[in-house]
């Protein structure tokens, strides 16, 4: 059996590296790997050992909670494909598309007005939904774009993925104003 | 992380927030956004018949640096003419505000906005000259 920290998250949990992947069979992937490495099974082993026990415990919840979140799975996928969403330097503005970014502007600057409004739970709800519709959505093209698996589908997915990260950064920001409502 | 005095400052203070109508043929908007952490940012220019800079504004939805640069490059570019604007890097931006390794793609995303705002301008002018002479 070779060291876990040695293998990409997929072969960690015996999945095919695909996107679509069984929650179940992942889960049940997760609890096996979780009970054979656990550190209370190198208690009695020297330092080093409980050490790397440690490492490979954080190592197996890192790529399960990689390979359970839609958006996180996604981007280690294309990583591991070779379609690096840092290829760029991590700025990568010149490739959004500017009606894009003109709509994300729009939506925070909704967002911030809604904060002041009487009614700022309600019409955040609202706001929330169609968010979701519009990451629902996206989800539903990247697992088109994956099962495609060509080079264009897969520049394309990058492309999802860096538009879901601008929504799901959307998203935060209404969780925190809600805190600030409620 | 700890922010610099003068990221602080522009974050606390912010120069220049605001927004010019797009559809004035003086203005240049550059629309950017960093898909690592979904910031986004807007910058615009207000140029003379002259080619200078007279007035610029921004508003960004993002971090601390994001925020300072943003707000840094207008005050920056005020007087200046296109091609003096076109050579402010995203270098000189992050050594002003003692950006740490990590925030450095915020000024890089305040260089790409005035060069996106600069090259806006730049087609809309094209535009109406391509027209005008038409008409003439």
């Amino acid at each position: 059996m070779s060291d876990p920290l040695q293998q990409d998250y997929f072969t960690l949990f015996n999945l095919k590296p695909v996107y679509r992947v069984a929650e179940p069979a992942l889960k049940a992937q997760y609890l096996a790997l979780q009970q054979q490495y656990h550190p209370d099974r190198a208690v009695n082993a020297d330092s080093a050992a409980q050490t790397l026990a440690v490492q490979r415990t954080a190592y197996i919840n890192d790529a399960y909670q990689t390979l359970k979140h839609p958006l996180k799975r996604a981007a280690y996928l294309l990583e591991q494909l070779g379609y690096s969403l840092q290829s760029d330097g991590g700025a990568a503005s010149r490739v959004m598309d500017p009606d894009f970014l003109l709509q994300q502007m729009t939506l925070h600057e909704e967002l911030e007005t809604l904060r002041h409004a009487d009614n700022a739970l309600d019409r955040l709800v609202v706001f929330q939904d169609s968010l979701r519709r519009d990451e629902k959505a996206l989800q539903q093209e990247l697992l088109q774009l994956f099962d495609n698996g060509s080079a264009t589908a897969l520049t394309q997915a990058r492309e999802r993925v860096q538009r879901m990260k601008f929504l799901q950064r959307l998203q935060e920001e209404i969780l925190e104003l809600e805190s600030t409502l409620l | 992380m700890a922010y610099s005095d003068k990221v602080i400052d522009h974050y606390e203070n912010p120069r220049n927030v605001g927004s010019f109508s797009k559809d004035d043929m003086n203005v240049g908007t550059g629309m950017v956004g960093a898909p690592a952490c979904g910031d986004v940012m807007r910058l615009q220019i207000r140029v003379s018949d002259e080619g200078v800079i007279e007035d610029a504004c921004f508003k960004t939805y993002g971090c601390g640096s994001a925020i300072a640069s943003s707000s840094l490059v207008t005050e920056w570019v005020k007087g200046k003419t296109l091609d003096e604007a076109a050579l402010i890097k995203n270098s000189d931006i992050a050594a002003e505000l003692a950006l740490p390794p990590v925030k450095i793609h915020c000024s890089v995303l305040a260089e790409d906005a005035i060069r996106s705002a600069i090259t806006d301008l730049k087609s809309k002018k094209e535009a109406r000259a391509g027209g005008a002479s038409h008409g003439d």
